[in-house]
């Protein structure tokens, strides 16, 4: 009954003060365990509604992350908002989060329908009205009839529909959820994505996302934060974190980058023009970021998606070619040294190993001075 | 003798031979032998001594004096009180160990809990002789901070109340009990409690669960064979227990391993005390059938 109660409290003040687009805002949360820092100054801000994801290498802290905002573990310092209310000294209990777990850990002496209807129970929803609605969620996510099974003879992607309907059903301001997909295999993991994106979209509840998988996180969210070693390194919209990554961990992290040192020549549009590695090719700057001066050193990036085995910027030799099913993976060796990985739809090409080939470059991207990769 | 190969679907490649061996039957009839010689012969002889002389009910009909119903149904129901006391106990314990207590500390707890068991348990019921008698180690304590103008009578005392048919033991009676039992029900309890996947306890809390409704929704419906192995393993022994009453009970708490001792040792009634050992074996086995129905408390016990 509290929990539903200050659900709506908490809607109408956020409303009145105004803020009412930031669901969770975290500050300067930080989690140390005994000598180590899991989770280093953490500024986040999410908006109602949103997909949100929290990427990085496994033991970067997401995860801890993750468990402070559900309540489970307790901030070493640092503030909580959820909806406008600092929670950080709050239990689990008594917050508005639901945490969908890694493992699921649906309750397995109850039924798929009591486990759906627990979190109403303990809200103080009368039994008739639980019933249906933890039905109605689990019509949601595709488990109609489903109620009356037992959790363990379900398949793992009904596990997770289970978990998540469970973690839905009392409307929690913000969902949580920690690699929940990591356990299923690749063709029914990317089924799930598609429909956690449908099901976000169906109750309109804020996601977020935990996750180790940089293509999960780039296809289901709306943004992505990128974190190491406890801190959040970069953040924005999943194309311009994958398209121009202010630093090399993040343009390595997000997908196969090529990345050259260089030297600025000269500025266009938007663009500079960079020699590096024996070329010479434009490279976009990222919106609203200030062009490096002609002279400067500079990183560049440039996807292996990106880059033609037809063209005349680069001459190498093949030493490698992978075929990949969709496309091929060529390694380049360039005559000025580097090694570059280019991929190519084309098929075949009549490239075979020890070939000389020119590379053409379709879209390269200058990397935030800040480059620590 | 090939029967237990073929019984596999396919060979085990490079397998231990299935054929059973001259040595293989010696190994497993010796034990056998010795369990039949010393477990089920003596329980026959038992039997056949409660049915004497010639062959004669008479014995179990004379079981029917309400003397005999009393203590009979005392034993038990102070074996449910003592066996409800150390779960009261063992639940909040074992649940801080396995999940709260820092891991390092973990194996020296658990082994000081087994240290009651190290010594003789007519030693441990006479240190609380030591300890509740008129001028033990509480009343002069009490008697000497004033709390207490006079020694209490903790030392053989009956308490007095009861629920329904249940007798509560008396002080002593009852702590001694819990002392020498509560270990059993300690091991047995941690070893489910282990087994408890904390997540599910985290999952409830982000739920929206408080500490008691964690307790009964998550806690005990995932833990609760143990508690019903740990039963059967202190039950019989306590309900059926003769040192601990015969040192720590008061006179109108006897017990029924203390009626048949005297009717086996003052009465040399053989027959009669045979009678009555074999109803409370019956009644106790009855009782551990019930529980064992259970298939989670069966793979519960299989652990021990």
């Amino acid at each position: 009954m509290e929990r539903g109660e200050e659900r709506r409290r908490s809607v109408s003040e956020a409303a009145t003060v105004g803020d009412r687009s930031t669901i969770l805002r975290t500050e300067t949360l930080t989690k140390r365990f005994g000598g180590t820092t899991a989770v280093d100054d953490v500024s986040l801000s999410i908006d109602a509604g949103e997909f949100f994801a929290l990427v990085g290498p496994s033991g970067c802290g997401k995860t801890t992350t993750l468990r402070m905002l559900a309540g489970l573990e307790r901030p070493t310092a640092g503030r909580v908002e959820i909806a406008g209310r600092n929670v950080a000294g709050r239990p689990a209990s008594d917050r508005d989060t639901n945490l969908v777990f890694q493992d699921l850990v649906l309750f397995t002496h109850m039924t798929v329908a009591g486990n759906v209807a627990y979190g109403l129970a303990r809200d103080g929803v009368p039994r008739a009205e639980r019933r249906s609605r933890a039905a109605e969620m689990l019509a949601t996510v595709g488990l109609e009839g489903f109620g009356d099974r037992d959790p363990a003879a379900l398949s793992g992607g009904q596990k997770q529909r289970v978990a998540l309907a469970r973690a839905l059903v009392n409307e929690p301001a913000v969902l949580l959820l920690d690699e929940p997909l990591s356990s299923l295999d690749r063709k029914l993991r990317a089924e799930m994505r598609a429909e956690l994106r449908r099901i976000q979209d169906d109750v309109g509840t804020t996601f977020l996302y935990v996750t180790h998988d940089q293509e999960s996180a780039m296809s289901m969210s709306d943004r992505v934060a990128v974190m190491r070693a406890g801190r959040i390194v970069e953040s924005g919209p999943p194309e311009s974190l994958y398209g121009h990554p202010q630093t090399a961990f993040v343009a390595d992290f997000l997908g196969n980058a090529n990345l050259l040192s260089g030297r600025v020549h000269g500025q266009r549009a938007g663009a500079v023009v960079v020699d590096a590695a024996g070329g010479r090719f434009p490279a976009a700057v990222g919106e609203g970021r200030t062009p490096p001066a002609s002279g400067a050193d500079a990183t560049v990036m440039i996807r292996p998606e990106n880059l033609r085995l037809r063209g005349d910027t680069f001459a190498g030799t093949v030493r490698d070619i992978g075929y990949m099913g969709a496309h091929r993976e060529y390694a380049v060796a360039l005559d000025s040294g580097p090694t570059l990985q280019v991929r190519s739809g084309d098929n075949g090409d009549g490239v075979t190993v020890g070939d000389a080939v020119g590379l053409g470059v379709a879209a390269a991207a200058v990397v935030g001075a800040g480059a620590d990769g | 003798m090939r029967g237990s190969t073929d019984r596999l679907p396919w060979p085990i490649p490079n397998g231990p031979d299935q054929r059973r061996t001259l040595v293989d039957v010696v190994l497993a009839a010796l034990p056998t032998a010795l369990a039949v010689a010393l477990g089920v012969v003596p329980l026959l002889s038992l039997v056949v001594e409660s049915v004497s002389p010639p062959v004669t009910l008479s014995n179990y009909a004379a079981l029917s004096e309400s003397v005999y119903l009393t203590v009979l149904v005392r034993s038990l129901g102070i074996g449910v009180v003592i066996t409800g006391a150390c779960l009261a106990i063992a639940y909040p314990v074992t649940y801080w160990l396995a999940h709260a207590c820092p891991p390092r500390y973990r194996l020296p707890v658990l082994v000081s809990f087994t240290l009651p068991l190290w010594l003789n348990y007519v030693v441990l019921n006479y240190t609380w002789v030591w300890i509740l008698a008129t001028d033990g180690i509480v009343n002069t304590v009490l008697t000497a901070g004033g709390v207490v103008d006079r020694p209490l009578d903790l030392l053989r005392t009956a308490s007095g109340a009861g629920i329904g048919p249940i007798e509560l033991p008396g002080p002593s009676l009852g702590l001694g009990f819990v002392h020498i039992y509560l270990p059993y029900v300690l091991l047995t309890m941690y070893v489910s409690m282990e087994r408890l996947d904390y997540r599910q306890v985290e999952a409830a809390r982000d739920l929206g669960a408080g500490s008691l409704r964690v307790f009964v929704d998550i806690v005990v419906p995932e833990t609760y064979a143990g508690a019903i192995a740990g039963t059967l393993i202190v039950y019989a022994r306590i309900a059926g227990a003769f040192a601990t009453p015969q040192i720590l009970a008061s006179p109108s708490e006897q017990m029924i391993a203390q009626i048949i001792t005297t009717q086996f040792y003052d009465v040399l009634d053989y027959p009669f005390a045979a009678a009555l050992s074999v109803v409370f074996l019956l009644v106790v086995v009855v009782g551990f059938g019930i529980g064992a129905l259970s298939t989670d408390v069966r793979a519960e016990l299989k652990r021990w």
